[in-house]
């Protein structure tokens, strides 16, 4: 079985008497160590898949199932446990608590897992080593008003990264910065995919980051076509309208 | 580590923090100063009591014969004879009986005071010696033997009647239990102002106040027993070996509702002291139960800023709460930061309240205390409290934030975090 598994996955948001289909009948597997661009247009439904990979939705029908998990068997204890441990979360606002110093910051996971137990210097000098492997060493103790927009998606980076996550799920983790910071976050998040092989799924907009990718998943009305690489996106993409019938399935 | 947090949040928004432990604080110095002012006023009074009739004595007097109570028309009231009090000095448990005899023509006394002359009605009262031994300066002898002058006693509420109305309206000096030394008195027997009538002719008997007391009668004087078995011999033979009152020394406080009993058996009235303090504790606990449900309603107004405070903190931190849910809190971790929260607060506010309470009440004391005169009775303090009850009503003032702040946790552990993180 695939590392990550998205059977029949509907997401359907009902406002008023009026529904919209973000995902429909989506069916996707990614193996883990993968790195994954999704892109698609505004409102297609890329960060949806996103949320609900990251237990932070829960589909309208269909089942997701990670590392041999059902998520939505999962009560809230075990989906915090499952958010906290095995995925981190890197978002296009950078989230950075305005009140906490960096150091802080990339603390918070920290607070919410076993590590909590352990002595209050052991979890500064996990968070202090981390922030040095992003280059903000010098930063500990600033407030993430004082920082930079590259430099505060460091922190957030360094945050998702605190409790060694399987998954990496970044929603336009460049859409805030300019081309070359965007370009050296980017690089950061593919030496870390690198190093410790952590499964990756990126949000962009951007083809160059999408060039990047392993494999692209392309969402458009809730539809998804996956990609073998960036050259078989574009080839294919122009063909949109038959993407169901190219999805790669489950049972394919 | 969520302690940290909460501290950090509450740093993080420090006016309204600061407004909202204060509304604590201004809660728990009421509560604070409602219940040490009620515990104080029951101290006073009880001292007082406690003071002027021992726990184990009994007042018994023969029961009136109509029910008007006055304390003049002694011929109206039955006065104990030789027989009873022996009967009485006979019962178990009774260790001793002080018969208390009054002289039953109503008189005047003529005071030279600082070469001042008053005249005023009072009764004349008799004691045996160990009655009043502990308060009488002079010998057992000097009482006994009844030689003139008389020794006599005033009341200690005389004392402080004297000094708040005579002494300071015509400029006299206060008399305290220091500064007396005697002042010699005229008995004028049965030349009263108010009772004509009874007035025979007679010659004046010469006394002299020697000391106070606090167990004689507020309208008289007291002199020995035997002094007044010499008056009523002289004027009103009838009731030369009667008595007003006797006041029964009893073994143990235990018994004095069995000797109560066989007194009344006898048809006499028999009044303690302790039952008299049992209906005022519990007047003084109704009291301090009024005065803590004042304290406790400013409280409650206190605890619903609290609720109100974190009901908008929680539309306000929707950011923080949804990114803390993204990052692994589960919904109890919401609930724990927000009453960590309410907890510092209620601890914050409650020792600043506490700390409000003691400078107010020691303050307060000055003040008030300043502007009481130096009556006997006078309280060393207005307020009585103790660490016990501080620490009591610090942990009462963390309980009820956190009560109050459940709710409004309990809706932010609801919100769903992709709201929060998703809003524009």
């Amino acid at each position: 079985m695939a590392f990550i598994s998205m059977r029949n996955v509907n997401k359907i948001y009902q406002s008023g008497e009026d529904a919209v289909t973000a995902l429909n009948s989506v069916n996707l597997e990614i193996e883990k160590g993968e790195f994954i661009a999704i892109v698609g247009p505004s409102g297609s439904g890329k960060s949806t898949l996103l949320h609900l990979l990251g237990g932070l939705d829960t589909p309208s029908s269909g089942e997701i199932i990670v590392d041999g998990k059902k998520l939505s068997l999962l009560n809230d204890k075990k989906l915090s446990k499952y958010r906290n441990q095995e995925v981190g979360f890197i978002f296009q606002e950078f989230h950075l608590h305005p009140s906490l110093n960096l150091v802080e910051n990339v603390e918070i996971p920290l607070f919410f897992s076993k590590m909590k137990k352990k002595t209050k210097t052991l979890l500064r000098k996990k968070a202090e080593d981390i922030l040095d492997l992003m280059g903000l060493k010098n930063r500990l103790k600033h407030r993430p008003s004082e920082i930079s927009g590259g430099q505060k998606q460091r922190v957030a980076i360094a945050r998702a990264l605190i409790n060694n996550p399987k998954i990496i799920l970044a929603d336009e983790p460049t859409g805030n910065l300019d081309s070359q910071t965007g370009e050296k976050i980017i690089h950061l998040l593919k030496n870390i995919h690198k190093e410790k092989g952590t499964t990756m799924l990126i949000v962009t907009h951007d083809h160059e980051i999408a060039k990047q990718a392993d494999k692209i998943i392309e969402i458009k009305d809730g539809h998804l076509l996956r990609h073998d690489h960036f050259n078989a996106f574009i080839s294919k993409s122009l063909n949109i309208k038959h993407i169901s019938a190219l999805t790669k399935t489950p049972h394919t | 580590m969520l302690r940290h947090l909460a501290l950090k949040n509450l740093a993080s928004r420090p006016w309204q923090t600061i407004l909202t432990a204060s509304g604590i604080a201004i809660g728990i110095t009421a509560l604070t100063l409602m219940l040490s002012l009620s515990e104080g006023l029951k101290k006073a009074v009880l001292r007082d009591l406690n003071t002027n009739g021992a726990m184990t004595q009994l007042t018994v007097q023969e029961k009136p014969r109509d029910t008007v109570m006055s304390i003049f028309p002694i011929g109206e009231r039955n006065l104990i004879d030789q027989t009873i009090l022996n009967k009485i000095r006979q019962l178990e448990h009774v260790q001793a009986v002080y018969p208390e005899m009054i002289f039953t023509k109503v008189s005047s006394l003529e005071i030279s005071w600082l070469n001042q002359k008053l005249q005023t009605d009072a009764m004349i009262f008799g004691v045996p010696y160990d009655f009043i031994a502990d308060e009488y300066n002079g010998s057992r002898a000097s009482w006994e033997n009844s030689a003139l002058p008389y020794p006599a006693l005033i009341s200690t509420k005389i004392m402080d009647i004297y000094n708040l109305t005579i002494a300071s309206a015509i400029g006299l000096p206060t008399l305290s239990k220091n500064n007396l030394r005697s002042i010699d008195i005229k008995i004028l027997p049965g030349q009263s102002t108010f009772f004509p009538s009874s007035s025979p002719s007679a010659t004046a008997i010469p006394a002299r106040i020697t000391g106070f007391s606090s167990k004689t009668s507020l309208v008289g004087i007291t002199v020995p027993l035997n002094a007044v078995r010499q008056m009523n011999t002289a004027y009103d033979p009838q009731y030369t070996d009667r008595f007003i009152r006797l006041y029964v020394q009893i073994d143990n406080a235990a018994n004095i509702e069995t000797v109560k009993s066989k007194i009344r058996q006898m048809g006499l009235d028999a009044i303690s002291p302790l039952a008299e303090i049992q209906t005022i504790s519990a007047n003084m606990t109704i009291l301090e139960i009024g005065l803590g449900m004042v304290g406790l309603i400013i409280l409650i107004v206190a605890g619903l800023m609290i609720a109100s405070t974190f009901l908008a903190a929680v539309r306000e931190r929707k950011d923080e709460i949804g990114l803390f849910r993204a990052l692994g809190a589960t919904k109890s971790d919401i609930i724990k930061i927000f009453l960590y929260e309410a907890a510092i607060l209620g601890l914050g506010g409650g020792a600043t309240g506490i700390l409000i309470a003691i400078i107010t009440a020691l303050s307060t004391n000055q003040l008030i205390l300043n502007f009481i005169p130096a009556l006997s009775f006078k309280p060393n303090s207005l307020f009585s409290y103790n660490p016990a009850m501080f620490m009591l009503i610090l942990v009462f003032s963390v309980i009820l934030s956190m009560l109050f702040a459940f709710i409004p946790a309990k809706l932010a552990a609801q919100l769903n975090p992709l709201e929060a993180l998703t809003r524009e």
